[in-house]
């Protein structure tokens, strides 16, 4: 549970909130926090704003490698097909569920995924030692609006990823459980409707769904996870 | 200084117009990939988040508005946040800082004459940062460019991890005051 934070608290987590680095349980409190506090939330979007006049302004400058933008262009006229490794497309499967049972055999493949697909996330869940990734869309009334990833390893994490034309700002990314209430563990802010968190969590075992929630606590989007 | 244009640009991309994305990646793509590398410290990673930035741009150059912000923030708000994830996610180490120190060298900052003929705004940021010390500027730049957390800034520079918060926030603050518009007083006293 999250407790009140005081002003003073949440205005030493502001610059880190601005520059989107804070994570988990303090993100989720000083949101809680700004949804209360207009001086607070005016000094976070003020805050926001020098850095992105930073970045804008100061971004460093580097020649890409020889073919960048034909690649680019490429990867727009084929998008599936060059998708970067952290962002695969397991959401254009219902659900995915791959896990390892032990620590070296009895690997499969649940659900829906190709074969080959399968084996190259079995391949990469056995390099890193994890036991189980389970992966499902989040959609909302029958449309995708991101993807929900839930790893079970020697430190188990969930990571959130959204694109969706809702209003700019931060949103709440909650676990629904078998075996205990559901928990908000992150906080998610859309920037030009686009935007994803990840957060470390306990045992991810017992999740069943990941959801996603905006500032009243109406459910968004849902991500029903394979079992 | 290419407002208009980039507006253009991106206008045309969401109808489809995969010469208009070509003109846009040429015209970004130094920046583009110059930050993401700062970030993730290694070309090959770089060029993958650099790639989806601008496919992300092309995907929703439809959802674009100009009143929210410039397409170059736009554009660099994007990189800036798959750098960050690619980097949580693989839970990989930030870029070296000397990285960013080289990318961040005398080349790629603006000089006096690039100065002289940029708009009222970046001259204004660059003479506040220039006027911020040494050391809140050095955590500034790391956290703003190189995405780093102020754990990771109190690891690589050797100092307590509250040195780093308040350098950051000082710097922001001091930022802050020479940009933001102060807010206008507002009296809120009753007359009895």
């Amino acid at each position: 549970m999250t407790a009140d934070l005081t002003c003073a608290a949440a205005q030493d987590m502001l610059p880190d909130l601005a520059l989107g680095t804070l994570s988990g349980d303090d993100r989720a409190r000083v949101l809680d926090h700004l949804g209360t506090c207009a001086a607070c939330a005016t000094e976070a979007a003020e805050l926001t704003h020098v850095i992105d006049e930073v970045v804008a302004h100061l971004a460093p400058r580097a020649d890409p490698p020889a073919g960048f933008e034909s690649r680019v262009l490429a990867r727009i006229a084929a998008p599936s097909r060059t998708t970067p490794w952290w962002r695969r497309p397991v959401g254009l499967v219902a659900a995915v569920a791959i896990a390892v049972a032990g620590t070296t055999t009895g690997l499969y493949l649940a659900n829906r995924g190709s074969s080959r697909l399968g084996g190259e996330y079995v391949r990469s869940l056995q390099a890193i030692g994890g036991k189980e990734l389970r992966a499902a869309p989040l959609t909302q009334r029958g449309h995708t609006w991101g993807e929900a990833f839930v790893y079970e390893g020697k430190a188990s994490w969930v990571f959130v990823s959204m694109s969706w034309d809702v209003p700019d700002g931060e949103y709440r990314v909650v676990l629904d459980r078998s075996d205990g209430p559901s928990a908000p563990v992150a906080s998610l802010r859309l920037v030009h409707g686009q935007g994803s968190a990840g957060t470390t969590v306990g045992d991810t075992r017992t999740v069943t769904a990941v959801r996603v929630l905006d500032a009243s606590g109406r459910t968004l989007c849902t991500a029903a996870l394979p079992t | 200084m290419h407002a208009a244009d980039d507006d253009a640009l991106i206008g045309a991309m969401a109808s489809g117009d995969q010469e208009a994305a070509a003109r846009f990646v040429r015209r970004h793509q130094r920046r583009v990939f110059g930050l993401a590398l700062s970030i993730v410290g290694d070309p090959p990673t770089a060029e993958d988040v650099a790639q989806e930035a601008f496919t992300r741009a092309w995907r929703h150059a439809g959802s674009y508005d100009a009143r929210r912000g410039a397409a170059t923030t736009w554009l660099l708000t994007i990189t800036r946040n798959l750098a960050i994830d690619a980097v949580r996610v693989r839970r990989s180490d930030p870029a070296d800082p000397s990285i960013m120190a080289a990318l961040m060298g005398a080349s790629n900052l603006p000089g006096p004459a690039e100065l002289a003929e940029a708009g009222s705004d970046r001259r204004r940021l660059v003479e506040a940062i220039t006027r911020l010390p040494a050391e809140q500027r050095r955590a500034l730049v790391l956290a703003a460019i190189g995405g780093r957390t102020t754990e990771e800034i109190s690891r690589s520079e050797g100092i307590p991890l509250g040195t780093a918060k308040t350098r950051i926030r000082a710097a922001l603050h001091r930022l802050r005051a020479d940009l933001v518009p102060p807010a206008p007083d507002v009296d809120l006293s009753f007359e009895q």
